[in-house]
């Protein structure tokens, strides 16, 4: 690098923590999503208009009502970006990139407050 | 119902991911007036989709190096923070004030979309985010960085807000932003801003979430309608004449626009 810059590029790593992250999350929403429509499908009730409340999720799945599949799935799909940015973070600790932290910490910080603020 | 919500979401994610827009710009519209579903819900369903499509591309833009991940980082500060803002505005908006806005929104975007893509010079090296990618298309090496950052910043919290108001990816406003403003390379800015769009619609999904706008019924088949469109619309897409396409799709803008200010206004 011509110009020492604390902001330039990209490591390798953080590379292939997005990749995987962003992979991953979207394999397993898109598999939940597809359970719980074949499950709405073959219960005949088609897709329900409301999520079950978070305390439900877990028994609705062990359930195998399509709900809690559905929700979940878009739960998953929601956090996925999030998890891009929480490697991002990790790695960025670990390769002790100070400057990165501290903008994926704030980003973070932004989106965790999302949700505390949704909930009002 | 679902299967139609399907039907549409597919062809609309095709579509969009032909012209490189996520579709949200148009699927809200369709929704809304073609099912008369109520707006709160189709911007909640959309953005549900303009996450998936914003990942499903990303992990084929990452692996090729074409986003620049640092910088979507950094500007990101300023998109969430602009989706909080929205996301919570949409949650107070009235369906009303919501069809007005995303009418005016819809004329701007026939408006930008006419104008062309890849007006931007790039600027080259600046000593500012400098990275480099290897062009697809021709197979050399780009080095770039970026100029104008405040104002970038700036324009993000505005593209992140009208984000989270309307469901739409907002890619309409980061791109010219990107190649215009910061001198950015067109393909660079694209996969760039693809990045920003996911954890900015994330940010204000979740805000629509825990209000009850995310309905299974609406967002699952938008979902994977968009999704299966997309996958479509990369494959066909070369094949077909953009210049019409693009068209068309103005054409459909504006009629929707007209449809959207009608209804906030008159009905």
């Amino acid at each position: 690098m011509s110009q020492p810059n604390q902001l330039a590029d990209d490591s390798r790593e953080v590379g292939r923590v997005v990749f995987a992250a962003l992979l991953g999350g979207l394999a397993f929403s898109v598999v939940l999503l597809l359970t719980g429509v074949v499950l709405a499908v073959a219960s005949g009730q088609g897709l329900p208009d409301e999520v079950p409340p978070f305390g439900e999720l877990f028994e609705d799945v062990m359930a195998l009502r399509p709900a809690g599949f559905l929700a979940l799935g878009l739960i998953a799909l929601m956090l996925t970006p999030l998890l891009r940015v929480l490697g991002t973070f990790i790695i960025s600790l670990v390769e002790r990139d100070w400057t990165y932290v501290l903008v994926t910490g704030m980003v973070l910080a932004i989106m965790i407050g999302s949700i505390l603020l949704g909930k009002g | 119902m679902e299967l139609k919500i399907f039907g549409f979401a597919l062809l609309t994610g095709a579509l969009g991911s032909m012209l490189g827009i996520g579709g949200g710009v148009l699927l809200i519209p369709v929704l809304t007036v073609m099912l008369g579903l109520p707006i709160h819900s189709t911007i909640g369903a959309s953005i549900v989709g303009v996450i998936a499509t914003s990942t499903a591309a990303g992990v084929v833009q990452v692996e090729r190096g074409l986003s620049h991940t640092r910088l979507a980082m950094v500007l990101e500060i300023a998109t969430t923070l602009g989706a909080i803002a929205g996301g919570l505005t949409a949650v107070w908006t009235p369906e009303r004030g919501l069809e007005g806005l995303l009418a005016l929104v819809l004329v701007g975007v026939v408006w930008e979309m006419g104008r062309g893509e890849g007006a931007g010079r790039a600027v080259g090296p600046t000593g500012i985010f400098d990275t480099e990618f290897v062009d697809p298309q021709t197979g050399q090496k780009v080095r770039y960085g970026i100029c104008h950052f405040p104002v970038g910043m700036a324009t993000s919290f505005l593209a992140g807000a009208i984000s989270g108001l309307l469901g739409i990816g907002g890619g309409i406003i980061k791109v010219p932003m990107m190649t215009l403003v910061m001198g950015m390379p067109l393909r660079a800015a694209i996969a760039t801003a693809n990045l920003m769009i996911g954890v900015t619609a994330a940010t204000s999904a979740i805000i629509y979430y825990n209000r009850g706008f995310v309905q299974p019924s609406i967002a699952v088949p938008v979902a994977l309608g968009i999704l299966v469109g997309a996958q479509v619309g990369v494959r066909v897409g070369g094949k077909l004449q953009v210049r019409w396409l693009r068209l068309l799709f103005r054409l459909l803008l504006l009629v929707f626009s007209i449809q959207m200010a009608y209804k906030a206004l008159l009905s």
